[in-house]
């Protein structure tokens, strides 16, 4: 599968698990010369750029079997092979809440800025260049640098990093218009005009948006923008007074990077759920002995976290040595579990996923970045799903068979459920009058429903309120066991 | 209708802003260079400072 398109320098294919991608002469005499520079080596030590050999001779004639890489070879003379470190679970801009837009941001700042020392710049400051292992940035597109005009003192991926990092994060800052909505319609971002609408007289003459947005605004307005000399290139004739003027815009564009970073303890509905609910002292020491319990008992490696409010059972899975997806619709709270996780180096991707509308497939042909769940199948050992389903039965109205078919799509062995029954006073909360509509749901109809697709392994009553904890094993998963013990 | 390139503000807003770090380039040679002329000054009073110390141990 063929996952990259649009760089003229190469192509990435995802061959079996193994993230080639195919970089033609143009693109490999760029890498060669970034391969020798100084700043290499620290970047791949430091993880900030990701894990990179080349092919050889024999394990590139092994990979032009397939198809797809040989059709993309033989379309680019000179080319050669180059096999990534994959990355464990792809996630896209309009995923990430605005804490990891911000660190990917740093991180494309932080290649602009070492590079200059190397000579080297840059060709693009997308997003899309930076992959999340966990909750750790990874730069992945080794193809976006280049050798640098000496002479030349303009950042050419100012505007991009403009409309993809800083406009986004600052509209989300003081619009609260979540990055779900900006990026997920906007591929390169938004344009200074688009903000300009929302501004209010007072808001355009102050910072940041005077120098991110207002002024650009009028000076598009004022210049001859239809003149194709203002895009020619520049060149000073002292290097050193280019290198010093490119240093300090890029000083200037952290400076912004750090006015529209987000804020920490900031407050949603849910970012208080864990403190402020009325269940009993007991009920969340028993739901988390439960847990912890049924992660000890099965070692996962690879858990999705479904509805994880603030991270409680996403850490504690983490720690038990599994590596985490942790999803939740609301972006508040998902930027705190990364904070978390990033500030104590927890394996734990969060991601702004709501999984009754999972993110699409989007881009060119609908097949740029896969669905969620496209990405999402079959890829964890256990999935949590801990109070969450009465909130896809009751708000969402999604059918319980689907709910339960669908965690056994995602699940390769074992489930983690809460039941919460329609007696429960947060489930009577959010049915708002419509109890009528869940009389049938009790407890046996739902191990009934569990029933088609997963076993009971084991069940368990929290405290005296009407919510049961069930592990359970994919049905396939045990039979599959059953027949390799014959 | 003119097409409208919205990114050309951005784009003119940088070469300002290079403009204005352009300029304080020239400001920036200038303290160096004033501060290399005083550093030599610094230097020897450094030097002056063992022998005044060392006068003072053998006191």
């Amino acid at each position: 599968m063929t996952i990259s398109l649009r760089d003229p320098s190469g192509r990435v294919c995802l061959i079996d698990d193994r993230v080639i991608r195919v970089v033609n002469r143009a693109g490999l005499s760029d890498l060669q010369a970034f391969l020798g520079t100084a700043g290499a080596p620290q970047f791949f030590e430091s993880e900030k750029l990701v894990n990179t050999c080349f092919l050889d001779a024999t394990a590139t004639a092994e990979m032009l079997r397939h198809e797809e890489v040989r059709r993309v070879y033989e379309q680019s003379p000179g080319a050669a092979l180059v096999e990534h470190e994959r990355v464990p679970f792809r996630s896209f801009p309009y995923e990430w809440p605005a804490e990891m837009l911000h660190t990917a941001a740093a991180l494309t700042l932080d290649f602009a800025e070492q590079l200059l020392d190397d000579g080297f710049g840059m060709k693009d400051a997308s997003p899309y260049n930076v992959l999340f292992h966990g909750s750790r940035p990874v730069f992945v597109d080794l193809l976006s640098f280049e050798p640098r005009d000496a002479g030349d003192p303009t950042w050419l991926p100012f505007g991009q990093f403009v409309r993809t990092f800083l406009l986004p994060l600052l509209v989300n800052k003081k619009f609260g218009i979540s990055l779900a909505q900006l990026l997920t319609t906007h591929r390169d971002g938004l344009e200074p005009e688009e903000v300009f609408h929302l501004l209010n007289p007072l808001q355009k003459l102050r910072q940041p948006f005077l120098s991110l947005v207002s002024m650009p605004v009028w000076l598009a307005a004022r210049g001859r923008t239809e003149d194709p000399k203002l895009y020619r290139t520049r060149k000073l004739s002292d290097p050193a007074r280019a290198t010093f003027i490119l240093r300090h815009v890029l000083r200037s564009v952290r400076r912004q990077l750090a006015a529209v970073a987000p804020r920490a303890g900031r407050k949603s509905t849910w970012s208080d759920y864990m403190d402020k609910n009325n269940y009993s002292q007991d009920y969340f020491p028993l739901k988390q002995e439960f847990v912890t319990k049924a992660l000890q008992r099965h070692q996962p490696r690879r858990v999705l976290d479904v509805g994880c409010n603030t991270g409680h059972f996403s850490v504690i899975a983490a720690r038990s040595g599994a590596s985490v997806v942790a999803i939740d619709y609301d972006p508040v709270v998902v930027g705190e579990v990364w904070r978390r996780a990033n500030a104590e180096g927890l394996d734990i991707l969060p991601l702004v996923v709501d999984l009754a509308r999972p993110t699409p497939s989007i881009g060119w042909r609908n097949a740029e970045c896969p669905s969620f769940l496209d990405r999402a199948r079959g890829q964890f050992d256990t999935v949590l799903m801990l109070g969450v389903i009465h909130h896809l039965l009751v708000s969402e109205r999604i059918p319980l068979a689907e709910i339960v078919a669908l965690a056994a799509e995602l699940t390769t062995d074992a489930l983690v459920i809460e039941f919460v029954a329609p007696q429960d006073p947060m489930f009577r909360r959010i049915t708002r009058g419509r109890d009528h509509l869940f009389t049938d749901l009790t407890k046996e109809v739902f191990e009934t429903t569990c029933g088609k697709h997963f076993e009971v392994v084991r069940c368990a009553r929290l405290d005296r309120t009407n919510r049961w904890l069930y592990l359970m094993k994919r049905k396939e998963t045990l039979i599959e066991c059953f027949e390799m013990q014959q | 209708m003119l097409y409208a390139d919205p990114g050309s503000g951005v784009l003119i807003w940088q070469l300002l802003l290079a403009l204005f770090f352009g300029a304080t380039f020239y400001f920036s040679k200038l303290r160096h260079w004033a501060i290399a002329k005083l550093r030599p000054e610094r230097r020897s009073e450094t030097v002056k400072a063992p022998a005044v110390s060392k006068s003072i141990s053998e006191e």
